[in-house]
């Protein structure tokens, strides 16, 4: 990871998990993989976070091989992959670390996966709330695409409420001028929003 | 819907669609174009830059790469080319669009030449470690016809392979292709690049004037037909509004 993406990672720092445990970040939608590859630093690595990333637009494979080329240890992370198995590219690996689902549809069931638990093509699986401190979800955009708004609020309110009940750190970024009506929608479930500032991503 | 949410609606501008998915598109940085595409190129998306030798497709692709550089998008340039990249730089650092500031960090050259001559997957892998370690918002492969005529026999699979993980990099990507005399366009690319750009040269009266045309461009609705471009070292690469 280079200077200028540690300096992000430092201003993130003063940020995240200091005011509860929900957060959106806002930035431009190209800046979003840089920025939740720095967060998954800070809580895994600085932090010593165990936690889960949520996958919608790109199979986590990517996200994992950019961790690995970074040096960022993955091995409190797990992942709920929802595009792996009709992206064209998925590759079916490690699935004790990594949940299956069906698509990026009905977003409100994604997080059953903590409570009656998750069924792929391996295994049924229920992810144990207490092993878990942080979720993020890259990207949550992307929902869009495949789900009502209602879907999306359900989603929202499961992670408020694991935020919430069981003091889990919830992260989910957002371009608000790409995005306004989702925004909109964040807004009022997420508690505290931290907006990336140019300077930050300038270095 | 719960409270919450319904309180978010009411909050939203007035007018405002809720439902609907809009496609992200970033700023070409080509004068005249984003009016043709609805604003600019889908994000994320592979375009195929394609034209003989000497309309433009190096020029169009730096400026591409400087414009977004102007946002604080990182830029990456891999060249196949067996010119030397600095020779290929000499050359563009004329043009006013190109700032010497940033080079090397905002916009990285990377010159695969010594690359080509290795099977198909190195040189994917190749490519996947370079845009990890750089994490660029607009990548440039010119040209990767190039690599066609090495690769052959897997060149469509290479394509597939390449362009999905292009994809799921969340970048777009700039294929500049060949024509060879008698083509229109590198047909194996067009399939696998979610838009098609021609450029072309056609002979008017003593002189060759320099077109564009969008052939294809996934999720937009964009113009049809020839327009004129102009290419000059003060204004860069421009789509005149004129069509012909």
């Amino acid at each position: 990871m280079n200077e200028r993406d540690l300096k992000l990672e430092e201003a993130l720092s003063s940020q995240l998990g200091v005011d509860g445990n929900d957060y959106m970040f806002t930035t431009k939608q190209v800046f979003l993989v840089r920025v939740n590859l720095v967060i998954l630093k800070l809580l895994l690595e600085e932090r010593k976070k165990r936690g889960i990333a949520v996958v919608l637009d790109r199979p986590h494979g990517y996200l994992a091989h950019l961790l690995t080329l970074h040096k960022i240890d993955q091995t409190n992370l797990s992942y709920i992959d929802t595009v792996a198995k009709f992206s064209g590219d998925c590759v079916f690996e490690d699935p004790k670390k990594v949940i299956y689902t069906n698509g990026p549809f009905h977003v409100e069931l994604l997080l059953n996966a903590f409570s009656e638990g998750y069924t792929d093509d391996f295994q049924t699986k229920v992810i144990d709330i207490s092993e878990v401190d942080f979720i993020i979800i890259d990207n949550i955009a992307t929902a869009l695409t495949y789900n009502t708004m209602e879907s999306i609020a359900m989603c929202c309110e499961a992670l408020r409420k694991l935020a919430e009940e069981h003091g889990i750190l919830c992260v989910v970024g957002i371009d608000p001028d790409a995005h306004r009506s989702l925004y909109s929608l964040l807004k009022g479930y997420m508690t505290n929003e931290i907006k990336i500032e140019e300077r930050w991503l300038r270095g | 819907m719960d409270n919450v949410a319904e309180e978010a609606w009411e909050s939203r501008e007035e007018g405002e669609e809720l439902q609907k998915s809009e496609i992200f598109r970033i700023p070409s940085g080509i004068p005249g174009l984003d009016d043709m595409i609805e604003g600019g190129f889908p994000f994320p998306s592979v375009v195929l830059v394609a034209g003989s030798a000497g309309t433009g497709k190096t020029t169009f692709s730096l400026q591409f790469l400087f414009a977004g550089a102007e946002n604080g998008e990182q830029g990456l340039f891999f060249t196949t080319l067996s010119e030397p990249t600095h020779w290929m730089l000499q050359y563009s650092s004329n043009f006013s669009f190109v700032k010497k500031e940033y080079f090397g960090n905002l916009v990285r050259y990377v010159d695969m030449g010594s690359m080509l001559n290795r099977p198909v997957d190195e040189i994917l892998s190749y490519i996947n470690e370079k845009i990890a370690e750089t994490m660029p918002q607009r990548i440039v492969i010119d040209p990767v016809t190039i690599i066609g005529n090495i690769v052959r026999d897997n060149y469509r699979k290479f394509l597939f392979d390449l362009t999905n993980s292009l994809k799921s990099w969340q970048a777009v990507t700039l294929l500049t292709g060949e024509v060879k005399p008698g083509e229109m366009y590198p047909v194996e690319v067009s399939y696998a690049a979610d838009s098609v750009i021609l450029l072309s040269l056609k002979a008017e009266g003593n002189a060759r004037r320099k077109y564009l045309e969008v052939l294809k461009m996934r999720g937009t609705d964009h113009r049809t037909g020839a327009y004129p471009v102009s290419i000059t070292r003060e204004d860069g690469f421009v789509v005149l509004r004129a069509r012909f």
